[in-house]
């Protein structure tokens, strides 16, 4: 019987139009996103590569004005732009800390359109004044992008749903499932049986689309992206299941496509956009505007304490401290603005950790609703699995801020040593390297909460109703 | 005749438990949405109006100093917030909120409120522009979509026909049923955002002919959505198809295709990185004059070119500070390149606004989104405006720094010091957002998209009822 069942289905849907249908929509859209998803990588990408090309030419060009300053040749730039002063390096020759995107990442933009991809932290520059936000079009940010991400999140439930509405409500619609009542397989595993047919085929087309994406990205298939299409399976699954519960109610096709619309706006729209609501309503990040006043008020209460030492000129135009001038002061300028500088770090700290603080609570309160919507889980893994997940920007602001430490660290006891910065030192210049240790993948926890919505689902299917099931469906 | 058929309809409507357990969600969520957003801007603008606030008395409490020290220190200039945002947020979440006006160099709109939220807020949050543009328009689905399948599946629009009623009149009175509830909807929550905008204090002054036009663009919106339920119901079988398809179209227009646009805006006009721009100004002022380098080819020139001008032989002699000359024109040329480069990055939004302007063919979303923002003053446009009237603001007050360096100093004395009332002399910095008779005039390609669709729409139900 359930052979005969398979085969029966099998048939019904390669005879019907919904198939070819659901593969050519399947097959244009995934295609369509990945392009897409990879042209927003390309323009990273080819960012990265240029700025890492110019720093090497920037470098080269280094040594041999480092070389005609040993040689007492003339090198065409004001003193204070030479080379071998630490300050000049540290300020004129930074690094270039990226982010570049990850394997996967063309199936999700995430945050990757809203931060940069590359920063070049400077000596003088404030760690915590680094912009970490791209130049991008509120327009665009706004709408958002035509990604893998979107086809997957929002899209495939839709096909899923457009898919099994009505399978059976159908068959009573036209009459047939009287015949199958009258078979010796009951109501509820026939339906079993059908949906998970439908399953195993659109997971079979799903499987391809995605795959045949990823390889014409030239996207390596490795245990990432057979993890990320097991994802999709289980999303899929979710609403396979949730299809078969509300079918197992027995209600006419149009009330099942009701039904299930109503749960795909709430599951993909408003809860994620309640929950994100709530998020910054109880947890709200502290006034931006009023962390202006803030920093001003140090730096205005500083700037009281250092005219006590330092004259205005000097301060405004560090630029004019050459080797010409009286170095002893020139020197001691330096160590001073760099000693204002820690204060300031020093008293900014607690106030910028008030924003991570708030923005964890942020993401603690997200986690802990995540269960409400399968949309949440699975587009939280996405991201996660594409690195364009908000802790990996936040991660990567932390690995350069730690950068840019270091690379004061690097030049500061030549400022205070009064060392000039030679030729052998460019070798020996701090590179930036990105720390991934403190990113917890969520994928396994996501996995699991989506096992579990779909286990639920099937449990409540098999709880409903049991008593004179037939009937009940029968009747509607 | 068409009074009766309306008033059946309405009662239809009315007396179905699913519509309205449907209507009182979208009420509660509105209210909801509504009083979060009017807490949440309340306390916007009362932080805007603190920091500009306290950003002027710390400007003002500068000791007596350099001007040019004084440039250096520079003071900021906050985005306020406008009344109608409590209704549409448009892309406020995505740009800065201030901008920080020093010497040399013009700065972009620092803090985003979008990089201090969760990856969550990415999904949208509940505002009320997202009800207005999302949600209202699935309530019309939801209510139109059986409105002509009901009648094949019960058999009534054979009696009907057989009854020799005007099919066309029945579509109107259909059209009605949906349309009137649902503008009576629209009207509580702009009378709501009206009466809620008139008592909150910090708000600013509210222009009801703003909120009035608001109101009709999102009616014509939900005109345009109850003339394609309509001809979805009336060209499907059953109800099912119906609604499958309603929500394939909405889910093409309100998600898909603005997506896809942002897409291919970014593909064929993209934005330059931030590094690339600002290393490209780098590149030009490393090649101009820099009021802070009187060493360079552009500096020496200047000297030459001041000196002849003056008719005098050396810097002393001029009858003003040589060195705040040389900042000012320093800015002046750097202004220049600002602007050069500015101009370009408007180019390219203008390009990517050209191509959301021609895919406002294929989806009333759009057109409705870009008013709505542009009316409430949250759109892409205003923050340009903005942006540059904070630069305008920049230049002048560089100007009246430099000038007073220049005019009250001799050549080499930078010990100069201004004395502190010249802080306060200098005039605040204020900003008003384009009237509502140029944001018009700006948005008369989105109006008539919005009139297109509500012409296609009503021909294509009047088109589609001859079929039936």
């Amino acid at each position: 019987m359930l052979t005969l069942n398979i085969i029966t289905e099998l048939r019904t849907i390669f005879r019907n139009y919904w198939l070819a249908a659901i593969t050519l929509i399947l097959i244009t859209i995934c295609l369509y996103a990945g392009w897409n998803g990879q042209n927003h990588v390309n323009r990273h990408e080819d960012s990265i590569v240029a700025a890492l090309e110019e720093m090497q030419s920037a470098d080269e060009l280094m040594a041999a004005r480092l070389d005609s300053i040993d040689q007492g040749l003339e090198i065409g730039l004001p003193t204070w732009q030479y080379p071998n002063s630490p300050t000049a390096t540290g300020d004129g020759a930074p690094r270039v800390a990226a982010f570049p995107p990850g394997n996967l990442a063309l199936i999700s933009t995430g945050q990757s359109d809203m931060f940069n991809h590359y920063v070049k932290p400077t000596l003088t520059g404030d760690s915590f004044s680094i912009g970490f936000t791209e130049l991008s079009s509120p327009v665009s940010l706004l709408m958002g992008n035509f990604d893998p991400a979107f086809v997957l999140v929002y899209l495939l439930p839709l096909i899923i749903i457009s898919f099994c509405y009505n399978i059976l409500s159908s068959e009573k619609e036209h009459g047939s499932l009287v015949l199958v009542a009258s078979s010796p397989l009951s109501v509820r595993h026939w339906l079993l049986q059908k949906i998970a047919v439908r399953f195993v085929v659109l997971i079979l087309i799903l499987t391809i689309c995605l795959l045949l994406m990823l390889m014409m990205n030239g996207v390596m298939i490795n245990t990432d992206a057979l993890l990320m299409i097991l994802m999709v399976w289980l999303y899929a699954a979710f609403w396979f299941a949730m299809a078969y519960f509300i079918n197992l109610r027995g209600k006419s096709s149009a009330r099942n496509a009701i039904t299930l619309l109503g749960l795909w706006v709430a599951l993909v729209l408003a809860i994620p956009s309640l929950i994100s609501q709530s998020a910054s309503t109880f947890y709200p990040v502290p006034s931006r505007a009023l962390l202006v006043n803030e920093m001003r008020n140090i730096q205005a209460e500083l700037d009281k304490q250092q005219n006590e030492i330092l004259d205005d000129y000097l301060r405004n135009h560090p630029e004019l401290i050459t080797r010409d001038a009286d170095e002893s002061t020139a020197y001691g300028w330096w160590q001073r603005f760099f000693a204002s500088k820690d204060l300031v770090s020093e008293r900014m700290a607690p106030l910028l950790a008030n924003y991570d603080q708030s923005l964890k609570k942020q993401q603690h309160w997200v986690n802990q609703l995540s269960f409400l919507s399968p949309a949440i889980v699975f587009r939280n893994s996405l991201d996660h699995m594409a690195e364009t997940s908000t802790a990996h920007y936040d991660n990567y602001r932390q690995s350069v801020m730690t950068f840019a430490d270091e690379w004061r660290d690097f030049f500061l006891p030549m400022v205070f040593q009064d060392k000039l910065f030679t030729k052998d030192m460019i070798a020996e210049l701090p590179a930036f390297d990105m720390e991934r240790s403190g990113l917890k993948s969520p994928v396994s926890t996501n996995a699991t909460i989506l096992l579990v919505m779909v286990a639920g689902l099937m449990l409540a299917s098999l709880v409903m109703n049991r008593v004179g099931e037939t009937e009940h469906l029968m009747q509607g | 005749m068409l009074r009766l058929l309306t008033k059946k309809e309405l009662q239809e409507i009315l007396r179905s438990g699913q519509l309205r357990i449907a209507g009182m969600i979208v009420m509660v969520l509105t209210i909801i949405a509504i009083l979060v957003s009017a807490s949440y801007y309340q306390s916007i603008q009362q932080q805007h109006e603190e920091a500009s606030h306290n950003e002027r008395n710390v400007w003002e409490s500068q000791d007596d100093k350099n001007p040019h020290s004084a440039a250096h220190y520079g003071t900021y200039a906050f985005k306020p917030k406008y009344p109608l945002s409590l209704i549409d947020q448009g892309v406020d979440k995505f740009v800065g909120i201030s901008i920080f006006l020093e010497a040399h160099k013009r700065n972009e709109a620092q803090y985003m409120a979008a990089a201090d939220q969760t990856g969550l807020a990415r999904f949208g949050e509940l505002t009320p522009d997202f009800i207005l543009l999302f949600i209202i328009p699935l309530l019309i689905i939801l209510m139109g979509h059986d409105s002509f399948t009901r009648e094949k599946e019960t058999g009534t629009l054979k009696l009907m026909k057989s009854q020799g009623v005007s099919l066309r009149l029945v579509a109107f009175a259909k059209w009605l049923g949906v349309f009137i509830p649902i503008t009576v909807l629209t009207l509580c929550v702009f009378l709501v955002a009206g009466v809620l905008l008139g008592t909150l204090g910090n708000f600013g002054e509210l222009s009801w002919s703003g909120l009035l036009i608001m109101m009709l663009v999102y009616v014509g919106y939900y005109a345009i959505f109850t003339c394609i339920s309509l001809i979805a119901s009336s060209l499907s079988k059953t109800s099912g198809i119906a609604l499958v398809s309603l929500l394939a179209f909405w889910i093409i227009s309100c998600l898909a295709i603005p997506k896809a646009a942002t897409n291919i805006a970014e593909l064929e006009h993209p934005y330059p990185t931030k590094q690339a721009f600002d290393e490209a100004i780098a590149l030009d002022k490393s090649q101009g004059l820099d009021g802070h380098d009187p060493w360079s080819k552009a500096a020496k020139r200047l000297e030459e070119e001041t000196l002849k001008a003056y008719k005098v032989s050396s810097l002393e002699e001029l009858p003003f500070n040589y060195d705040g000359y040389r900042m000012q024109k320093g800015e002046e040329h750097e202004a220049e390149i600002y602007f050069k480069h500015y101009h370009k990055l408007k180019d390219v939004h203008n390009a990517q606004t050209g191509i959301y302007r021609k895919l406002t063919s294929l989806s009333p979303y759009l057109p409705v989104r870009f008013l709505s923002m542009s009316l409430a003053h949250t759109d892409y446009g205003t923050h340009w405006h903005f942006s540059d009237a904070a630069e305008n603001y920049r230049i002048e007050l560089q100007k009246n720094l430099n000038n007073n360096f220049a005019d009250n100093s001799t050549y080499g004395n930078w010990a100069y010091k201004a004395d502190k009332s010249l802080w306060a002399d200098i005039p605040e910095f204020s900003y008003s957002p384009p009237e509502l008779q140029d944001v018009v005039k700006q948005n008369s390609l989105n109006f008539a998209a919005l009139s297109g669709w509500l012409i296609i729409a009503f021909a294509g139900l009047f088109l589609s009822t001859k079929r039936l």
